[in-house]
C-alpha cells in the first residue's frame, strides 16, 4: 500500500522506426496533481495508454501502485480511475442504469457523489447517455469516477469537446473533490490555460523522449521570456530565424528556445537576461542586457515557449 | 464470479435487448414460414407420398432452417461486440476490478446463453411442427439433423467474436477462416442425421474455442499500436 501511485522506470517505446521514448524515468508522488504536457507527436497519448495498461511498452516498466501497468491486479485497478478521451461511456445506458452497472464492481461506491454531479444537469434518471451532449456526458463520466473514489485518476484529454462553461465546471469539480492531498491525478489537455487552476506539477514531454518534471509555481517563477526588437538583431537575423525553425543549435547553455516574429524575437530561459546576452555574443551579436525586455507569460505562453511552436 | 456475471449480464441485456427481441421475432417468423412450407406439402400431395419422401427418400422439408442459427449468431455477435469496439469502449469494461478472463468469459457466456435459448425455441417449434404431421421416428431424425446446424451457430458466434475482438487485421482472418472451416462441414447437405455420430467431437471444440477467444481479448488489452 506504500508504493508510489506511478513509477516509470527506464521506459522505452517506438513505433516502427520512430522512437518515442528511449529511457524515460519518472516518479509521481501521492496526493499531487500532475499535468502531462507536450506538443502533438511527443508521446503523451502513448504514455497515457501505457499508464492505463492498454499498451505494453517495448522496454522498461511502468508501475501503478507497484503493479506493472499492463498486468495490474483487480484490487489495484479498484484504486485507479480512468477517464478516456472524448469522455467514453456506454451510451446505451440511462443515467441510473450506468450507475447501477458500475456500483456492482466497486465496494466503496459512493452513489451520492455521482448523483450530486449528475443532478446539476437537470436530466431525468432515465435519460439515455447517447442523447446527451459532450458536456453532459463529461459530467456523468466524472461522476462515475468520483463515486468510485479512486486514489489515482488518469484523465486523457478531459477538455476535448467541452465548451468553456463545461470545461470550467469540470475543472472546478476536480479541484473541489480531488485537491485534498489524498488523490493523485495525472491529466492531459489541449487547453493549457485551465491547468493553472488545478495542477501542482507539470511534466513536459519533448520529442525524442526527454521529460522534465517540475512544480508549476516554480516553473512559472523561474521560466522567463525576453523580447528583442528585430532592429537590434543586425547581421544575426538570419541565424536567429534558423534557430527559431530548429535548423541550427541554440548558442551557449542558457537558452531553452527562440521564437522569431515579424518585428521581434523571443528568448526563453530559466536564467537571466545577462546570461542570454552572453550566449548571443557567441553569434557575434553584442547586446546590452537592457535591449532584452522581459515579457509576462501565462501558462500557455510558457508551455509554447518551453516546447516551441513547431 | 457471481458479481461479475450479474454485472456483465445486466450490461449485455441492456445493450442487446432490442437485438434479442428482433432475432426472436425473426426466428418465429422464419419458423412459421417453414411450417407453412411443410403444411403445403400435405396440401399438394397425399400424406403417404410426403411420408415416403421424408422417411424413405431422406428429403428434409425443414432444410431452410439450416442457415437460421448461423445468421442469428453472426447478427447477435455483431450487436454485442461492435458497440464495444466503437472508440474501443471495451476498455471501460476491461478496467473494471476483476480478472480479464472472467470478464470476457462472462460476455461470451451471455451470448451463448441467449443463442442456446433461441435455438431451444427453434428446436421446440420444429418438434411441435413435425409432431403434427410425422411419426416420432421422423421427429427424432429431425433433431439429429438440425443439431449440427445449431452447433454451427455456436461456432459462428465464437468465431465472429474472435474476428471482431482481434485488433490485428491479419489475425482477424484467422477468426473468419476458422468460422468457415468449422461451420461448412456442419451445414453440408447430407443424409438426415448423418452427422450425428461426429457431433460429440465437434462439441469438444466449443470449450477449446471459448478458451482461444481469450487470445484476441488479450491482444486487445495489451496491443502495441502500429
Amino acid at each position: 500500500m506504500t508504493s508510489q501511485p506511478i513509477s516509470i522506470e527506464h521506459l522505452g517505446h517506438s513505433y516502427g522506426g520512430h522512437l518515442v521514448y528511449r529511457d524515460l524515468s519518472l516518479t509521481f508522488e501521492a496526493g499531487r496533481i500532475y499535468g502531462l504536457l507536450g506538443k502533438n507527436g511527443v508521446g503523451k497519448t502513448t504514455l497515457i495508454k501505457i499508464l492505463m495498461g492498454f499498451l505494453k511498452p517495448r522496454s522498461g516498466v511502468c508501475r501503478i501502485f507497484g503493479d506493472p501497468a499492463y498486468a495490474i491486479r483487480p484490487q489495484t485497478r479498484e484504486r485507479v480511475g480512468l477517464l478516456f478521451e472524448r469522455h467514453l461511456a456506454y451510451d446505451f445506458f440511462t443515467i441510473s442504469q450506468i450507475e447501477r452497472f458500475m456500483a456492482r464492481f466497486y465496494p466503496r461506491w459512493k452513489a451520492e457523489r455521482f448523483y450530486g454531479l449528475v443532478d446539476v444537469l437537470g436530466l431525468p434518471q432515465n435519460h439515455r447517455i447517447a442523447h446527451m451532449s459532450e458536456g453532459q456526458r463529461s459530467q456523468v463520466v466524472l461522476g462515475l469516477m468520483l463515486a468510485q473514489d479512486p486514489e489515482l485518476l488518469i484523465l486523457d484529454d478531459y477538455s476535448m469537446g467541452l465548451d468553456a462553461g463545461y470545461r470550467r465546471l469540470f475543472v472546478d469539480y476536480l479541484r473541489e473533490n480531488l485537491h485534498d492531498g489524498r488523490h493523485t491525478v495525472v491529466l492531459t489537455s489541449h487547453v493549457i490555460q485551465d491547468m493553472d487552476r488545478f495542477v501542482d506539477e507539470v511534466v513536459f514531454l519533448r520529442r525524442g523522449g526527454e521529460a522534465c518534471m517540475t512544480g508549476l509555481a516554480d516553473f512559472m517563477e523561474r521560466f522567463s521570456c525576453y523580447r528583442l526588437d528585430a532592429t537590434f538583431a543586425g547581421t544575426a537575423e538570419k541565424v536567429l530565424r534558423e534557430m527559431a525553425m530548429g535548423r541550427q543549435a541554440l548558442p551557449g547553455k542558457h537558452l531553452v528556445n527562440v521564437e522569431a516574429h515579424a518585428d521581434f524575437y523571443e528568448f526563453f530561459t530559466f536564467h537571466t537576461a545577462r546570461d542570454i546576452v552572453e550566449d548571443l555574443a557567441g553569434l557575434g551579436l553584442h547586446l546590452s542586457p537592457e535591449a532584452l525586455q522581459e515579457s509576462p507569460m501565462n501558462m500557455e505562453d510558457a508551455f509554447v515557449g518551453y516546447t516551441g511552436r513547431c | 464470479m457471481y458479481r461479475i456475471l450479474a454485472g456483465i449480464f445486466f450490461k449485455e441485456c441492456i445493450k442487446t435487448r432490442l437485438c434479442m427481441l428482433v432475432l426472436t421475432l425473426i426466428s418465429l417468423t422464419y419458423m412459421a414460414w417453414i411450417w407453412l412450407g411443410v403444411h403445403r406439402l400435405f396440401l399438394l400431395d397425399h400424406p403417404e407420398i410426403v411420408w415416403y419422401r421424408v422417411m424413405d427418400l431422406g428429403q428434409i422439408p425443414y432444410g431452410a432452417l439450416a442457415v437460421l442459427p448461423v445468421v442469428c449468431a453472426c447478427i447477435f455477435c455483431c450487436c454485442q461486440f461492435l458497440p464495444e469496439m466503437r472508440d474501443e469502449r471495451l476498455r471501460i469494461s476491461l478496467h473494471l476490478p476483476c480478472g480479464m478472463a472472467q470478464l470476457m468469459l462472462a460476455h461470451f457466456f451471455f451470448g451463448l446463453l441467449f443463442l442456446a435459448l433461441l435455438y431451444l425455441l427453434d428446436g421446440l417449434l420444429l418438434t411441435l411442427m413435425l409432431q403434427r404431421h410425422f411419426p416420432q421416428e421422423a421427429v427424432h431424425t429431425a433433431h439429429l439433423t438440425s443439431l449440427p446446424w445449431f452447433l454451427a451457430g455456436f461456432f459462428a458466434y465464437l468465431c465472429t467474436a474472435y474476428a471482431i475482438l482481434e485488433p490485428q487485421r491479419r489475425s482477424r482472418l484467422v477468426g473468419v477462416l476458422l468460422g468457415l472451416g468449422l461451420c461448412a462441414p456442419l451445414l453440408l447437405t447430407t443424409a438426415p442425421g448423418a452427422l450425428a455420430p461426429a457431433l460429440p467431437w465437434f462439441a469438444l471444440l466449443l470449450p477449446l474455442l471459448l478458451a482461444g477467444l481469450l487470445l484476441p481479448s488479450m491482444n486487445f488489452r495489451h496491443r502495441r499500436v502500429q
